[in-house]
């Protein structure tokens, strides 16, 4: 794709941003493709859809489900039961790719006997070394969901609703991005054409290498090269910020929505009270969508180049980050002019910059969370979100 | 004119009589550092090639891990210097492991990457007792003790006390090369040359070690953080005796019978000690002995910039080379790669020079004694 081919586009959306804002129109609504994996029909990797879906401002195009956490196979009938739970069948959901693109099945737990695993949580999703099988699948809670995945797959979803709504359309990525980089791979110009790409995945600091890039390192250097308009990242980093209570879990069990409630009382606070041991993990996925939901929650974001490691050794799957702008040595700002003797630090040149949430106001991110998944359930439009 | 003339001829009579002098009675100095597996065996028969040749003056035998342990060749290499009669030469243990690779990683690259071959020290075989147990000697326990210096610092000493004067003839992994190397920067360009069994360009063999891996090599496998070392240091010259003309010393097996119609102490320990029939299968460190001392048993050779990958994937320890017009931006040595040898040449010159009694030291090249 040439530099001309998107630069255009960006350039005539931009033109149009301030027509919008001062046109007496409703609210915008934002068209979301929830990419994701998952772990479980609730958590951090169901919880998003569920505030996506109950707030006003935004529409979810599709469910497109990728191997990560757990197996897809798994993982669409977990999405699939989440959805009948909720009466939300008109959401399409679309299988994406069952294995990534280079990494095997067996290959992260060598890497991880050979060179160790990540720094803080030992654990490796569907590649895991006593992770079931991936055409193993368990029914989930209350039994396999009568609805079925559409037909046709992730990536080709992706590329149809990006053409079909161009520049509107937010990807949120909450696992590895195999479907996406498989999109670009087969249509380029989506990149130019998406709205903009949320990821949640890399770290500054913390942890290396995180799961939904360690899954499939080929694919996230894929995402992360391309030239999107936008494209944001939220980190374990910031994740850390705030965890899970069981104050939360318990206000979704007494909330006003139904499937939820059930849920989160059978699954969360039975076991809870049991002194059945829990984590309390931290919410990143859940902060995608609310940076989708409401951006104001954000209270800081940082500008990197990010990019992956992707040589099979050590740090296969590691995150590295480069300041957009040099910030110089020991206190000593780098010179506006070019020093011989001082050389600036170099990204790679493949390597983009993307807005890298840093803080956010837990308060406020708390109360949305809690108020989206305590909601009655919305029912589905009268018009389904596709087609 | 004619006294000009006359002083001129008397000059070069002079020269040829200085020349033919040095020539009689100089040997050349060198340090053989082994991984001396034995009894018998490549490693012991190109320590036999050494200690037979009138004309090389052997300081010392230094032993590193590789094709067996350490302590165990120790006392195969002292075994062998006490059966030749020749416990002048020291044995001066070095490196018991590489500098970086270790076993238990290594069994977890095969599973990753694939399985070497052969791995030496490493092999299953190799690993039912402890590293450091010596198991019974089938030619018997030393009597012998080693020196009490370590390899890489008798290297270092040597190369001081005969500047541009001792070749190091290396046949087993670099790891002792390595360290004497950063140990003493003047290290490598204080030596006369680098003799190394190792490396593997391009063989062409049906054998399972480079049918598939062409650039694999046992000596640079089994230690290439080393191998990095030594070719990256400012030797005068180094040469390689690569897998390429290793496999070209296939022996007929009049090799060992010819040696075995002697009975000289080096010959008796030949036919003691070799499996019979021949069990021999290439002339691998032999041959880098041998053709050091008469470099015309060396028909070919590939003068190139070389290299090992050390990148811990499924080519660490490969060896790398480029010409010329295709080498990397980096300093890297040019080594002169043996490719082709001539062999009917090699098996007389084994033949002969390990029939032969044993040389008996002179009194002077008794390097403690000093």
């Amino acid at each position: 794709m040439s530099f001309k081919s998107w630069k255009a586009p960006i350039l005539i959306a931009l033109l149009g941003l301030p027509l919008c804002a001062f046109g007496a129109t409703p609210p915008e609504v934002k068209k979301v493709i929830y990419d994701q994996d998952t772990n479980g029909i609730i958590g951090g990797d169901s919880d998003p859809l569920v505030m996506l879906l109950q707030s006003p401002n935004v529409q979810v195009l599709g469910v497109t489900v990728i191997t990560g956490d757990g197996w897809l196979r798994q993982e669409t009938a977990d999405i699939l039961k989440l959805l009948e739970d909720l009466h939300r069948p008109d959401v399409p959901v679309y299988a994406g790719a069952e294995f990534p693109l280079v990494q095997s099945r067996f290959n992260l737990v060598r890497l991880t006997h050979m060179y160790g695993g990540s720094r803080t949580d030992p654990f490796l999703g569907a590649y895991g070394e006593f992770t079931p099988a991936p055409d193993v699948v368990e029914p989930p809670p209350g039994g396999f969901a009568k609805i079925k995945p559409a037909p046709g797959n992730a990536a080709e979803f992706i590329i149809e609703q990006v053409h079909k709504y161009p520049h509107e359309v937010t990807l949120y990525c909450g696992g590895p991005l195999t479907n996406v980089a498989l999109a670009i791979s087969l249509d380029p110009s989506i990149v130019a054409l998406t709205k903009e790409i949320v990821f949640m995945g890399t770290s500054p600091s913390m942890q290396p290498k995180t799961v939904n890039v360690m899954y499939d390192p080929e694919s996230a250097q894929i995402v992360l090269h391309a030239p999107w308009p936008k494209l944001t990242i939220v980190t374990v980093d910031v994740a850390e910020k705030l965890h899970r209570t069981p104050e939360m879990a318990e206000a979704i069990a007494h909330g006003q929505n139904i499937a939820e409630a059930k849920l989160y009382e059978e699954l969360v606070m039975k076991p809870y009270r049991d002194h059945k041991s829990q984590q309390w993990f931290r919410m990143p996925d859940e902060l995608v969508a609310a940076y989708i939901i409401d951006p104001s929650i954000i209270t800081e974001t940082r500008r990197y180049y990010v990019d992956v490691d992707t040589m099979q050794g050590m740090s296969y799957g590691s995150s590295i980050y480069w300041d957009e702008t040099p910030r110089g040595y020991a206190g000593i700002p780098w010179p506006d002019k070019p020093e011989p003797k001082r050389q600036k630090p170099i990204p790679p040149p493949d390597a983009r910059v993307a807005n890298v949430v840093w803080d956010f106001d837990t308060t406020r991110f708390t109360a949305l969370f809690l108020k989206l998944m305590t909601a009655p359930m919305t029912p589905s439009p009268t018009e389904p979100a596709t087609h | 004119m004619i006294f000009r003339n006359a002083r001129k001829w008397f000059g070069f009579l002079l020269c040829c009589v200085t020349l033919c002098g040095a020539a009689a009675s100089a040997q050349r100095y060198v340090i053989a550092d082994q991984d001396a597996s034995g009894p018998g065996g490549s490693d012991m028969m190109s320590l036999l090639v050494l200690l037979q040749s009138p004309d090389v003056h052997l300081l010392g035998i230094t032993v590193v891990t590789g094709d067996s342990w350490r302590d165990e060749e120790v006392a195969h290499a002292l075994r062998l210097v006490e059966s030749v009669g020749r416990t002048d030469v020291k044995v001066y243990p070095g490196a018991a492991f590489p500098l970086m690779r270790t076993l238990e990683w290594t069994r977890l690259a095969n599973q990753m990457y694939g399985t070497p071959s052969y791995m030496g020290a490493f092999s299953d075989r190799r690993m039912q007792k402890p590293w450091d147990a010596i198991p019974p000697m089938r030619e018997g326990a030393p009597t012998t003790k080693p020196a009490e210096e370590d390899a890489a610092h008798f290297m270092v000493r040597m190369v001081h006390k005969y500047p541009h004067k001792v070749t190091i003839y290396a046949a087993g992994p670099l790891t002792n090369v390595a360290l004497a190397i950063k140990l003493d920067p003047h290290f490598a360009e204080l030596a006369q040359e680098l003799v190394v069994m190792g490396g593997s360009l391009s063989p062409v063999t049906t054998s399972d070690e480079w049918r598939n891996n062409p650039r694999h090599e046992f000596n640079f496998w089994f230690d290439p953080e080393a191998v990095s070392i030594a070719l990256e240091a400012p030797w005068a010259k180094i040469t390689t005796t690569t897998i390429d003309v290793s496999l070209k010393t296939h022996p007929e097996p009049e090799v060992l019978d010819g040696v075995a119609k002697s009975h000289n102490p080096a010959a008796e320990y030949i036919t003691k000690y070799f499996h019979r029939p021949v069990m021999i299968n290439y002339l691998w460190d032999e041959l880098a002995a041998a053709a050091w001392i008469d470099p015309s048993i060396i028909t070919g050779e590939r003068y190139v910039y070389m290299d090992v990958d050390t990148q811990r994937g499924p080519t660490y320890g490969d060896t790398l080379i480029w010409d010329e017009k295709y080498k990397p931006a980096l300093p890297l040595n040019k080594v002169h790669a043996q490719v082709d040898v001539d062999e009917p040449h090699l098996e007389k010159f084994l033949v002969e020079l390990l029939s032969a009694p044993t040389p008996h030291p002179s009194p002077s090249s008794d390097e403690l004694t000093k």
